[in-house]
């Protein structure tokens, strides 16, 4: 059976906040998984005392055991597949495009249209 | 509430005051809706003794509680209108437990923010002074900063505010270049809940058990009192001075070290922050920022249940929504 | 909050106290003596308990529901010894330790001529300790409000910043460095004494105390203190802020807000006195009516403008002071005039903080014969004075307190601020230091009754349930 690696819906309602499992396509969303190798939360949020109106979103991810499983044949779904794509564990699907790198320095956030790769 | 009818000016002064009375909210506010609008009934004239008593205190004790006594505070002295100084600063004539502090006032803090913002002196070399709290250094410094900025961008201070309210209150003033007289005790030790417990700890006669050792005793890992007091580097001053150091230098030697440990918390910070950015990959799109952080799956604990694993756990209930759970925020970064 | 709540808070009969500064509450603080629970034999342990609780809980947030008290209470106490460097450079704890139990212990001398009293730490006292990190309870105690009620109301309609981040749980616990903010209009309207009952309808937030100390000042204790003509003069709050963010801030700037409603009241006010000058004076010429009558012609238009956003207050004032010098009354300085020439300075923004400014206000209050140079320097100094705290302080009608303002009654034995709090009064800020704690001789936890009742209470609060 093919394994996938998917998000897993946790939180409340309109508080959503998901696992990163690595689990049986076809078990049950939320049920036990191989391994949960990190989380994702979809709310973005702004930093304490910044006024700049970016926002950020959080993502805890075990990057080495995410690049185990892709090496097994873990089928990423398109949504991990774009996080994954993010960090350059995978080339992204739908454009082609390098794997973005980060910007090294808060300089560049102040100018977040200079600093990043226009998409 | 309805408009209430005008009462028959022409009665008498003597029932004025008992009218009065009957239109306070005492009685107002218990009849719920009121007399209706349109009613011509007179108001029943009634007052109570209690009532009676509460005016006369109001003419005869009150008055001098009215207005905010110009000398500083006044604080209520039960029964008897002596000025006894004792209790002049004891806002519950009851609880001799409790009394009215000394507050800084706008000339102290003026030089506690001049001190640190403008001649950049150590936190804890100001603190011990001036003889003010370490905390209420740093908090009048952060407060202050609110207020110049303020007064930078226009915006209006409550300054009658302020100026009645300390008018009111004990003050304490300081002056730079003279000694002080400490507002507050700085060097103290908060009372660990371990230390709270009775021990029977056998040592031989001869030993020099000493508050290390103290330590030791309640917790293995506790520290002597030495270093949990806020300034040990005072005890070091005061042992510097026993060894006959010139007091100049001891004092300067104090200030070094509050320096030196004000930039090791700092470095110690600087260092937090290092990490946590080492550990995160920051991604920018046109929307958001996508911050990764690296994080090990496989610290799971012994039977896979340690309390920081990474995601949220299966196979557990949440209480968050429990009845007596906190369900409001509990800190503001 | 259930209707069955809403009890009176201050009452005479069986008193009780409350974290308020009502003269009530003030009267029920001074009558109250010594409530002596347990001297009588015939009490049990759980009726003194009872009644103590019933005692302190009456004052310590009496809003808050009796099962959340329960779920803060805590039996931890928490206390501070003060370590004094000296003894602590010259001993190392040995001394303690030295001797103790074969004869080195130092009895107390009872036959001595004064025998001290040994200090106890009324660790007692700190019962309610958990109560004071609420956020209400710390707005009241740093001043902000008259009653932790009172409080309660402005932390829930969002008055109240923590940390640079509107706040509206009352129940929100302080932390250790935890800075509230309150909107100094609040202060001021909750700590400010009230508007006469003829313009009272602009209230930021009726508490029952307030109610009472509008309404039930008995006739005898009114002063004449309508000294100050409270409509007299207008201001304008013109105070053209930047939007830019404070560095506590973390919320969006706000727009810049031009309150307009002083310069539209000053208008409407000189309009008024215009029309009553030209229906009653004989004496007014027949050019100076002409001259009123295209003043109230022009001020319309203007009374409307001010109602616009796009309007400043200062284009506003600016036109209106022309218009005034137009009027010319100088002949007969009638109301309109000297009401005009006082509003304007007054209302104009960048006016009395230099000198020369100063100057214009000085000529149009002294009117036309006498110029600044008439002045002397006490006298100009005098003036500078009075401009600035008419600066500070300035006489607004549209404030729901009383203006210029002025402390409440009956305030002062109530105000004390604890030691865990520190405050800068200017900004309407405090932060909140550390935990209260209590030492030798003195516990932090402003409590109104004596270390024997909080035992009681705290004894309460000890049994499982």
């Amino acid at each position: 059976m093919t394994i996938k690696i998917r998000l897993a819906r946790f939180g409340r309602r309109n508080a959503p906040f998901y696992n990163i499992v690595v689990a049986h396509a076809r078990t049950a969303r939320n049920s036990k998984p191989l391994e949960v190798i990190g989380t994702y939360d979809p709310i973005p949020k702004a930093d304490p005392y910044d006024d700049s109106g970016r926002l950020h979103k959080d993502i805890k991810l075990d990057t080495l055991r995410a690049k185990y499983w892709i090496g097994v044949g873990a089928q990423p779904t398109d949504t991990m597949w774009r996080l994954l794509s993010m960090v350059g564990i995978m080339h992204p699907k739908y454009r082609d495009q390098k794997p973005r790198t980060a910007p090294p320095l808060p300089a560049d956030i102040q100018k977040p249209e200079a600093a990043s790769p226009s998409t | 509430m309805p408009p209430r009818i005008p009462t028959n000016p022409s009665a008498s002064s003597a029932s004025a005051l008992v009218r009065n009375s009957f239109a306070s909210p005492c009685t107002s506010q218990s009849l719920p809706g009121g007399r209706a609008g349109f009613s011509t009934t007179p108001i029943r004239e009634r007052s109570t003794n209690l009532r009676r008593a509460f005016l006369e205190w109001t003419r005869k004790v009150a008055s001098h509680y009215r207005r905010p006594n110009s000398e500083g505070p006044s604080y209520l002295i039960n029964g008897r209108p002596s000025p006894a100084s004792r209790n002049r600063l004891r806002p519950f004539p009851l609880n001799r437990n409790f009394q009215s502090e000394s507050v800084l006032n706008d000339q102290a803090r003026e030089l506690i923010w001049g001190k640190v913002m403008r001649k950049g002196e150590s936190l804890k070399a100001v603190s011990a002074e001036l003889g003010v709290d370490l905390t209420r250094v740093a908090a009048v410094v952060r407060l202050k900063e609110v207020e110049k900025d303020w007064v930078s961008k226009g915006k209006k201070l409550a300054t009658p505010y302020s100026r009645a309210v300390l008018g009111m209150l004990p003050t304490k003033s300081l002056r730079e270049g003279v000694e002080n007289q400490p507002l507050e005790p700085i060097n103290e030790l908060h009372i660990h809940a371990a230390t709270q417990k009775q021990l029977f700890w056998p040592t031989s006669e001869s030993r020099q058990f000493t508050r290390e050792d103290a330590a030791k005793a309640f917790h293995p890992k506790m520290l002597s009192a030495d270093e949990r007091v806020p300034h040990p580097e005072l005890i070091q001053m005061e042992k510097d001075l026993l060894r006959n150091m010139s007091p100049n230098e001891a004092r300067t030697r104090f200030i070094n070290a509050a320096e030196e440990s004000e930039r090791k918390a700092a470095q110690r910070q600087m260092k937090k922050a290092m990490a946590e950015e080492q550990a995160t990959t920051k991604i920018n799109t046109p929307r958001f920022e996508f911050r990764f952080r690296e994080v090990d799956s496989e610290l799971v604990g012994k039977n896979g249940r340690a309390p920081n694993v990474v995601g949220w756990k299966y196979g557990m209930p949440h209480y968050d929504r429990k009845k007596g759970m906190v369900k409001i925020p509990t800190s503001v970064p | 909050m259930p209707r069955a709540a809403q009890r009176r808070l201050h009452v005479l009969r069986r008193p009780k106290l409350r974290q308020s500064w009502s003269k009530y509450n003030l009267y029920n603080l001074w009558r109250q003596r010594d409530p002596k629970i347990g001297n009588a034999d015939h009490e049990t342990f759980f009726q003194q308990k009872w009644k103590a609780k019933g005692l302190l809980r009456a004052y310590h947030g009496e809003h808050i529901k009796e099962r959340d008290w329960e779920r803060m209470f805590s039996r931890r106490l928490l206390s501070v010894a003060n370590m004094n460097p000296r003894y602590m450079a010259e001993n190392d704890g040995s001394e303690m330790a030295a001797g103790r139990g074969s004869g080195k212990d130092t009895e107390r001398n009872w036959d001595a001529d004064v025998v001290k009293p040994s200090v106890i730490t009324p660790y007692m006292n700190m019962t309610f300790a958990p109560m004071e990190r609420r956020l209400d309870i710390a707005i009241f105690r740093a001043m902000f409000a008259s009653s932790a009620r009172q409080a309660r109301h402005f932390v829930v309609h969002g008055k109240v910043k923590v940390n640079g981040k509107v706040m509206n749980f009352p129940a929100y616990k302080l932390n250790p460095g935890d800075m509230f903010q309150v909107d100094p209009d609040a202060v001021l309207f909750a700590t400010g004494a009230p508007k006469k009952k003829g313009g009272s309808n602009a209230r930021l937030g009726i508490t029952g105390s307030q109610k009472n100390n509008a309404e039930a000042e008995p006739a005898a204790e009114e002063e004449a203190e309508g000294a100050e003509a409270e409509g007299a003069e207008a201001t304008a709050e013109a105070s053209e802020e930047v939007p830019e963010q404070d560095p506590e801030t973390t919320d969006k700037p706000e727009a810049p807000k031009a309150d307009m409603k002083p310069t539209r009241f000053a208008i409407r006010k000189l309009t008024e006195q215009a029309k009553s000058i030209l229906a009653k004076d004989k004496d007014v010429s027949a050019s100076q009516k002409q001259n009123l009558r295209s003043f109230l012609k022009r001020a319309k238009p203007l009374l409307s403008k001010a109602g616009r956003s796009a309007a400043t207050p200062a284009d506003v004032l600016d036109e209106l002071n022309s218009m005034v010098k137009e009027l010319n009354l100088s002949g007969a300085p009638t109301d309109a005039a000297a009401a005009a020439a006082n509003a304007a300075p007054a209302a104009t923004p960048e006016a009395p903080a230099s000198p020369s400014s100063g100057q214009a206000v000085a000529s149009t209050r002294r009117g036309p014969p006498r110029s600044i140079e008439d002045l002397n320097e006490d006298e100009l100094k005098a003036l500078q004075r009075l401009i600035k705290e008419e600066e500070e302080n300035p006489a607004d009608p549209t404030k729901p307190y009383h203006t210029p303002w002025k402390p409440r009654d009956y305030m002062s034995p109530f105000a004390f601020i604890p030691r865990y709090l520190e405050v800068n009064q200017k900004v309407c800020s405090a932060v909140y230091l550390r935990h209260p704690v209590a030492r030798v001789g003195s516990a932090e936890v402003p409590t109104p009754f004596g270390p024997s009742t909080n035992q009681l209470a705290f004894n309460w609060y000890l049994r499982r349930r």
